[in-house]
């Protein structure tokens, strides 16, 4: 039953990281002329780090980072280290806040984030504090919006 | 991100001719089609205006090849040059962009180093050419260098970004020679990559940091990375001038 349960929890998991990667990259153009908006890979990425151990969601954040990297070119690699963390560290979490509260997730999609994004934006030499300090909470606050609409696809059918 | 510049561009453009090609197809067709719907009605306009204007130049296209054929521009501006559509690409949050994609590729001539113009001026270089896409850098980027002169021959130097700000630095100017502001630099065609005299801005200032016996002046840039869509592929230049090109294009 354990098993089963897994499985399907694991199916669930790498169908979530596909769409959210899928529309991603796909929307990204239309996401790139909004003051704000989601950050779906990392949304994906953190999702995903909660079901599964250290190691697989340092993976699957390398995987998505590469991706990344491929579509905007510029600092390649930039988004596989930070991703990798991002899942790494996502993962750990698990051992300190068991189960999905929507409060905690939402706390978690929020500054996993940030944090992402405000650590990419200095990575690439960028000195604004209004997008470390307002757009990039905004994008969190629209990644966690839809990290509530993901969290279903988590649970065991 | 320790991996050398090319390297990077290499696995970044083998993973857009696999993976994500799916993904960058739709991409093109839902860019292309809210461009179209974007410029239906502009094109309505321009075709009615146009139609005019047809009726009144009938014979000038005729007339034109049998010129370009005198002066030796048809080789010049069709076998050199392959158009392509550029897309700058970055960082949500970057405010200088430093690499672009190109619509076309290896399959249509492209090279590695090739040079990418405006009609301003130059534009960049192609990094890695692929099949139907080439990957490569703005003059905004950390790598890039270009041998450049004043219009007049002048005086040469070597052209970088100034870091992180869309303007550029003419190094290695000579001492005892003063650059006036609003001088032209174009490309000075040594060093094999960019031809000789595709534009690249203009003198603003001396720089106040000074090393050795040579002087540095910040430069205008002739094109903006942010303000470029549709550019030329230099394809075969050889030992080519390029002055022409640009001084025919000013005088028009």
């Amino acid at each position: 039953m354990i098993v089963v349960e897994r499985r399907g929890i694991r199916a669930g998991v790498i169908l979530m990281i596909l769409l959210l990667a899928f529309l991603h990259f796909l929307l990204g153009p239309l996401f790139d002329s909004w003051f704000f908006s989601p950050n779906l890979l990392v949304c994906g990425v953190l999702l995903a780090a909660r079901q599964i151990r250290p190691a697989g969601a340092a993976s699957i954040g390398f995987v998505m980072g590469l991706l990344e990297d491929a579509m905007v070119v510029s600092h390649f690699g930039l988004a596989a280290l930070l991703l990798l963390l991002l899942g790494y560290l996502g993962s750990l979490t698990r051992d300190l806040f068991v189960g999905e509260e929507l409060l905690f997730m939402g706390t978690y999609l929020f500054v996993g984030t940030w944090l992402y994004e405000a650590a990419a934006f200095l990575a690439i030499g960028g000195n604004s504090l209004m997008f470390v300090f307002l757009q990039a909470p905004l994008d969190a606050l629209a990644t966690g919006a839809v990290g509530y609409l993901m969290i279903p696809f988590m649970r065991p059918r | 991100m320790a991996l050398p510049h090319e390297r990077q561009l290499a696995m970044a453009t083998t993973l857009r001719s696999s993976v994500l090609v799916p993904v960058l197809r739709l991409q093109t067709a839902f860019s292309d089609m809210s461009a179209m719907r974007v410029h239906l009605e502009e094109l309505r306009r321009e075709r009615d205006n146009l139609a005019a204007r047809v009726l009144a130049l009938q014979g000038v296209d005729e007339e034109n090849s049998r010129l370009r054929a005198l002066i030796g521009l048809a080789e010049r501006g069709d076998v050199l040059f392959v158009p392509a559509n550029l897309d700058p690409e970055g960082r949500a949050g970057e405010r200088v962009k430093r690499s672009f994609v190109l619509d076309r590729g290896a399959s249509d001539g492209i090279l590695k180093d090739a040079p990418v113009v405006a009609p301003s001026g130059l534009v960049g270089v192609v990094r890695i050419a692929a099949q139907g896409q080439a990957t490569g850098d703005f003059w905004t980027h950390p790598d890039f260098r270009a041998s450049a002169m004043t219009a007049d021959g002048r005086v040469f130097g070597i052209i970088r970004p100034q870091s992180g700000q869309s303007v550029m630095v003419l190094d290695g100017a000579p001492y005892q020679v003063e650059l006036d502001p609003g001088t032209e630099i174009v490309t000075s065609g040594m060093g094999g990559v960019f031809p000789r005299g595709i534009p690249i801005g203009r003198v603003v200032e001396e720089l106040s940091q000074q090393a050795g016996w040579a002087k540095s002046y910040t430069v205008q840039p002739a094109v903006y990375p942010d303000a470029v869509r549709e550019v030329m592929v230099v394809i075969e230049a050889g030992d080519a001038d390029l002055t022409a090109v640009w001084t025919v294009e000013d005088e028009e």
